[in-house]
């Protein structure tokens, strides 16, 4: 296989308010043009972006969606965006994916240099304010067990918006994926061509291995986070610059390479 | 087991003259050091020990230069395992920064915390000039007993150079010559091997294949950042320290990639 880069980027958290900081941080619109500033000068190249979600920070705002919807235009390579707990997945749908008519989930499959690539929808609808925690169906994962079961010999890339497993910190505990470890067990028999599972929501750059699956997440486009184990309370890093991950995938190897841009 | 949590550290790059900063940056490599320092031992959860992954020292021309970094490791409130790095002198570096008063060959050493097995790999070559690394045969015999060993205890290697190509060209003169013959010796232990971790590029890299991960770390004095097919070096705008903050669990391995503020 010819190698394949992409840039896996996250939680913009993006409102149309120009002047909303919110938690203190820098204006989510600054950061998110800031990285896409970045990705445009990125040297290397560059298929595609991942998005693995908080897309926007309001569900409700159409006109929030249209903003993303521009800015991640400018970038002239295709960008795949998955919903976080913050999106709306009518706008979500209508606006990023251009569906009139909105799936339920908005799981989407595609093949980009011979690797596999299968975005799994962990946002939960009308979960009322404040529940930020991730869900799949049992559609969704029967959609993927039947994937990952199958005889396939491509390269496989897994992505969500919510952490899969327990990150052993005690208070996004009831932020995380609930049925995540339903998720692992249905990966498992794809482990030997799964180079990695994706995902965002934690605002932390944090690689976690179990049975020989790398789970990446990815800095947050907007604030950053810190975590550690045993961990009682939020706690925000030093460092409050946009993270990127990038990605690269060879015929025998994967690349993540952890990225910061300069505010 | 009970959860095992350890700092991974590397390319501290001390050197003898205190305004020394080197041929590429202006950056001085003792305040970086100090601030990871503070920061370590400020960090809010319980910390087993400190593995440094070599260039601890920039240019030493005798074993007292290693004083200083004695000196300033020390301060942590934790043990510290060094493995030295191309710009390291190993014998030096293993009378004063493992008490060795006869150097090895080689500054290997295996240990066990927390019930989890750790190899340390010495890639220094002899040559100061040379900044590749390279495994001995009888380094690599040494890793392959262990590899093939019936163990079911979690299994942690390190080295300071980075064993896999980065598909960097200008990178490829000083990686590890031999590294595709160590990742075949680790392959029998790939069950319970947890993670490589090495340093020498300053920088954040996870490089997976056939399921067993590298881990690099960033420097405590200046970054790098590269990307697949990099013609010439590229430094990072953002020069403050990284460390990992690497935890163990029964069934998990957690690696936080971290930065210090100067």
């Amino acid at each position: 296989m010819q190698p394949l880069t992409f840039v896996h980027v996250s939680d913009s958290h993006l409102v149309t308010d120009p002047h909303r900081k919110g938690m203190e941080f820098a204006p989510a619109l600054l950061a998110a043009e800031a990285l896409v500033r970045e990705i445009e000068a990125l040297p290397a190249p560059c298929e595609f972006v991942l998005h693995t979600g908080d897309v926007n920070h309001d569900p409700e705002r159409e006109e929030d969606y249209r903003q993303s919807l521009e800015l991640y235009s400018r970038l002239g390579v295709p960008v795949y965006f998955l919903p976080g707990n913050h999106d709306c997945n009518t706008w979500f749908q209508r606006v990023l994916r251009g569906r009139d008519d909105p799936a339920p989930h908005a799981d989407q499959e595609f093949e980009a240099g011979g690797v596999q690539f299968l975005l799994l929808d962990s946002s939960v609808a009308d979960a009322g304010d404040g529940a930020g925690h991730g869900y799949l169906e049992p559609e969704q994962l029967a959609w993927l067990e039947q994937r990952c079961a199958a005889q396939d010999s491509r390269p496989l890339v897994v992505a969500l918006h919510h952490n899969p497993l327990s990150l052993a910190v005690s208070w996004p505990e009831d932020l995380i994926l609930r049925n995540g470890e339903a998720l692992h067990e249905i990966l498992l028999p794809a482990r030997h061509r799964l180079r990695c599972v994706l995902y965002g929501h934690i605002h932390e750059s944090l690689l976690t291995l179990r049975d020989g699956i790398p789970y990446h997440s990815v800095r947050g486009n907007w604030f950053q986070l810190r975590t550690w184990y045993g961990q009682q309370e939020i706690t925000p890093e030093p460092i409050q610059w946009p993270g990127y991950n990038l990605v690269t995938l060879t015929a025998r190897d994967t690349f993540v390479r952890h990225c910061r841009v300069r505010l | 087991m009970q959860p095992l949590t350890f700092v991974h550290i590397s390319d501290s790059h001390l050197a003898t003259d205190p305004g020394w900063s080197g041929p590429l940056t202006h950056i001085l490599p003792r305040p970086g050091a100090e601030a990871l320092v503070h920061e370590i031992n400020a960090l809010p959860c319980h910390v087993d020990f400190v593995l440094h992954t070599g260039d601890v020292h920039s240019d030493p021309e005798r074993a007292e230069d290693y004083r200083q970094a004695a000196e300033l490791y020390s301060q942590l409130n934790m043990p510290v395992y060094y493995l030295p790095g191309n710009h390291d002198r190993s014998d030096w570096l293993q009378r004063v920064l493992l008490g060795r008063d006869e150097p090895a060959p080689h500054a290997d050493q295996e240990f066990e915390i927390g019930g989890v097995q750790f190899l340390l790999l010495d890639s220094n070559v002899p040559d100061p000039d040379a900044h590749y690394g390279r495994l001995e045969p009888e380094q690599l015999a040494w890793l392959a007993q262990r590899c093939a060993a019936a163990d079911e205890r979690p299994l942690v290697v390190a080295v300071h150079h980075n064993p896999l190509s980065l598909v960097v060209p200008w990178l490829e003169g000083i990686v590890l010559r031999n590294g595709e013959a160590l990742h075949e010796a680790l392959l029998p232990a790939k069950e319970r091997l947890r993670c490589v971790f090495y340093g020498h590029i300053h920088e954040s890299i996870v490089t997976l294949r056939d399921g067993i991960p590298y881990q690099s770390v960033r420097s405590s004095w200046f970054q790098t950042q590269t990307w697949y097919g990099q013609a010439k070096p590229f430094h990072e705008l953002l020069y403050w320290p990284g460390y990992n903050l690497v935890t163990l669990t029964e069934r998990d391995t957690f690696v936080r990639h971290c930065r210090v503020r100067l």
